[in-house]
């Protein structure tokens, strides 16, 4: 059995074994939602393809990248921001406005 | 982040910099910690996406602003905040007639042929797709009816997200595209049940199912709901559903084309609702081609007409029927007017508007300027038909307002170009570039006042192998009135029965021997427009000493574009030299050009 050395820290993570960091209020809020052309979705793997795969078959690597992977998306989440609070037509926090 | 750089932020100097902070930090000798190694590529890949990110804040504020700007969606956006609503794509509109084939009836149970609401057809000319809109679900059509039945066509395809209602006042919905969409066709509906589509919020009674469509703030559409008081809040967990069409706007417009091939896509039904192939049905003809569609309004308008948006949604006042055609794009010029400001006050409920078309949305490759036909310089009887619907179906006008498209008056006038010309310059190349510039001067200068012959000198003079030029107009109506001695003017006044400006009489000046009226153009020879009249350069008249121009540019015969070569200059060295110093002199000048534009809104709105 392979023991993931980082694993005590996978409570950090902010992908979607963690909820993705959305609410379940909010959730219920978009769970009609049937909206198109949002992109293509980057944020599980904007470092994996940015890197040689070289470098994932290295566990401690891979799961390293995982969490250096979120911190990208969230800069990049954040810029959006500025997008979505000019936008008074959608929720502040909404995801679909790129 | 000390050891960073903020002067100057680039994928390079990121990756240079902690480069270097790290190999001093941590004592990694270069051979270990390079490029090739997983830590020196991970540091590569995230200056790269730290550049990425900088240039993304950076694009997000720069499109925050009117005036830096560039994206289309950005600047529909920031119009909307003042009020404005750009006017989206809007699809082509025609109509087919069906008939019903003779032995369609054979291989066709039952008594009818159903054909449903939304029926997509695909033109073979240009490829895009169609729709039927009906008032109804669908039509019944007796199967050995030999009727003929027409339907309306409009270009495009439907398409559908949907969102979830929140319970809450003020909902809106930010509806993403990817392409443009159709101005007019948009539906909403919650749980099923349709909502209309108001202009205003306030013009949505109590609980009453309305919500407000606009152009969008990030690109597509917005969709606003009510509070209770103006309009029904959509409840916690409601189906909304937004139905939009995608149009390719002009390209949708067949020209006239009448002998245009359609073919059904959908298939129709029988009376007991088995599949029919409406093909086998029915034969298509085009009845009215489609036309008046138009691509989604130009930023730069939109930059120019924001600030000038009514709030009003009413057609009140002259100017604001400029801001409402103007919008729509099928016109190159667009003035209205009332006489309020005359004695007669019958006829000050009327509006009337100049309209003049486009003529770039409907040249193809084989047509310039020169040749386009004359007809479609003007707008033709069911064009305006479509300009008067427009209005009315905007539920915007006043009751008692009136509109009346003014015909103008197509002036013919030719041009002469007189060149000294480089020896070694080769003429038939000279006489194309010259047509090739002045097709693209036409095209795209829509100036209503006058047409100045030192636009022209400055644009042939730049042609290669042209070293002096002089322009001179003949106007058709001047020479015609010298070859007959006379010319009428004619004398406007009002008629009590039709309430419209009608022509009263005509007053005949008679020229003396000799005398040169200047008919068309001004004191400096330039060509001038008169409020009602359009210009173009055609030939098909004579002059004053009866010489026949020809219609369009001929050559070798009198036409309505002419190069006469007057004189040659050898293309020595120094003249050579001196050409170039000019030329040198002319781009500094163009160049340290900086003035900027005056957009004040009376001359944006009148052209």
């Amino acid at each position: 059995m392979v023991v993931d050395s980082l694993s005590e820290f996978d409570t950090l993570s902010r992908n979607e074994e963690n909820n993705g960091g959305v609410s379940l209020y909010a959730a219920q809020d978009s769970l009609r939602d049937n909206i198109k052309w949002q992109g293509y979705d980057y944020r599980e793997k904007l470092l994996a393809n940015s890197v040689s795969p070289y470098l994932l078959r290295n566990l401690k690597v891979s799961n390293f990248l995982k969490y250096l992977n979120d911190i990208c998306v969230e800069y990049i989440e954040t810029v959006k921001k500025i997008r979505v609070y000019y936008n008074f037509t959608v929720d502040k926090d909404t995801r679909y406005i790129n | 982040m000390g050891f960073l750089s903020k002067n100057a932020i680039t994928a390079l100097r990121i990756y240079t910099q902690a480069y270097n902070y790290m190999t001093k930090v941590y004592g990694q000798t270069k051979n270990a910690f390079t490029p090739a190694s997983p830590y020196g590529q991970l540091l590569t890949v995230l200056s790269n996406i730290g550049e990425l990110i900088f240039y993304y804040i950076e694009s997000a504020i720069s499109e925050l602003n009117f005036a830096t700007a560039k994206n289309v969606a950005s600047i529909y956006g920031l119009s909307r905040l003042t009020g404005h609503n750009p006017t989206r794509a809007i699809s082509a509109i025609g109509k087919i007639a069906l008939v019903p084939k003779t032995d369609a009836a054979q291989g066709i149970q039952g008594n009818y042929i159903v054909i449903r609401d939304k029926t997509e057809l695909q033109c073979l000319d240009n490829s895009l797709i169609y729709m039927i809109f009906l008032d109804s679900s669908e039509k019944r059509i007796d199967k050995t009816s030999q009727e003929t039945f027409y339907f309306t066509i409009k270009e495009g395809s439907l398409e559908t997200q949907s969102f979830t209602g929140l319970g809450t006042s003020m909902q809106s919905f930010s509806v993403i595209t990817n392409n443009p969409t159709d101005h007019f066709y948009t539906r909403v509906r919650v749980n099923g049940l349709e909502y209309s589509i108001y202009d205003s919020l306030y013009d949505i009674g109590p609980e009453e199912r309305g919500c407000l469509v606009k152009t969008g703030i990030n690109g597509g559409i917005d969709v606003y709901f009510g509070n209770g008081n103006f309009g029904r809040k959509p409840p916690s967990g409601s189906l909304i559903e937004v139905e939009y069409m995608i149009s390719r706007g002009p390209i949708g417009n067949l020209q006239g084309n009448a002998g245009a091939t359609f073919t059904f896509i959908t298939e129709g039904a029988d009376e007991f609702g088995n599949t029919v192939n409406l093909n086998d049905a029915f034969q298509i003809f085009v009845s009215l081609p489609p036309d008046f569609g138009s691509a989604p309004e130009n930023p730069d308008f939109t930059r120019i007409i924001a600030p000038h948006a009514s709030k009003s949604f009413v057609l009140a006042n002259p100017d604001s029927y400029i801001y409402f055609l103007k919008k729509y794009g099928f016109f190159s010029f667009v003035n209205a007017y009332n006489t309020k400001d005359d004695q007669y006050i019958d006829d000050d409920n009327i509006v009337y508007l100049v309209l003049i078309p486009d003529i770039k949305a409907k040249l193809t490759s084989d047509l310039d300027y020169f040749t386009l036909p004359l007809d479609e310089f003007t707008l033709t009887e069911t064009e305006k038909a479509r300009v008067y619907d427009l209005l009315d179906n905007s539920g915007q006008m006043l009751i008692t307002a009136e509109n009346r498209i003014v015909d103008v008056d197509v002036r013919k006038y030719a041009i002469n170009v007189v060149l000294r010309f480089f020896d070694n310059a080769d003429k038939s190349q000279i006489r194309s570039v010259i047509r090739s510039r002045l097709n693209e001067y036409f095209l795209n200068v829509k100036r209503r006042d006058r047409v100045p012959r030192s636009d022209l000198v400055s644009l042939i003079e730049q042609v290669p192998g042209v070293d002096s030029v002089n322009v001179f107009y003949v106007s058709e109506q001047n020479e015609t009135a010298i070859r007959n001695g006379y010319y009428d003017v004619e004398v406007q006044g009002y008629d009590p029965v039709t309430k419209q400006k009608a022509l009263l009489a005509t007053k005949r000046i008679t020229l003396a021997p000799g005398e040169d009226p200047g008919l068309g153009l001004d004191d400096f020879g330039d060509i001038k427009i008169g409020d009602d009249e359009i210009v173009v350069i055609r030939g098909d008249w004579y002059d004053r000493n009866n010489n026949y121009y020809e219609e369009y540019p001929d050559d070798n015969k009198l036409s309505s574009l002419n190069v006469f070569f007057k004189e040659s200059i050898k293309a020595d060295l120094y003249n050579q030299i001196q050409n170039q110093n000019f030329e040198k002199l002319r781009n500094r000048t163009l160049t340290s050009n900086n003035t900027v534009v005056d957009s004040n809104p009376s001359s944006v709105l009148g052209g």
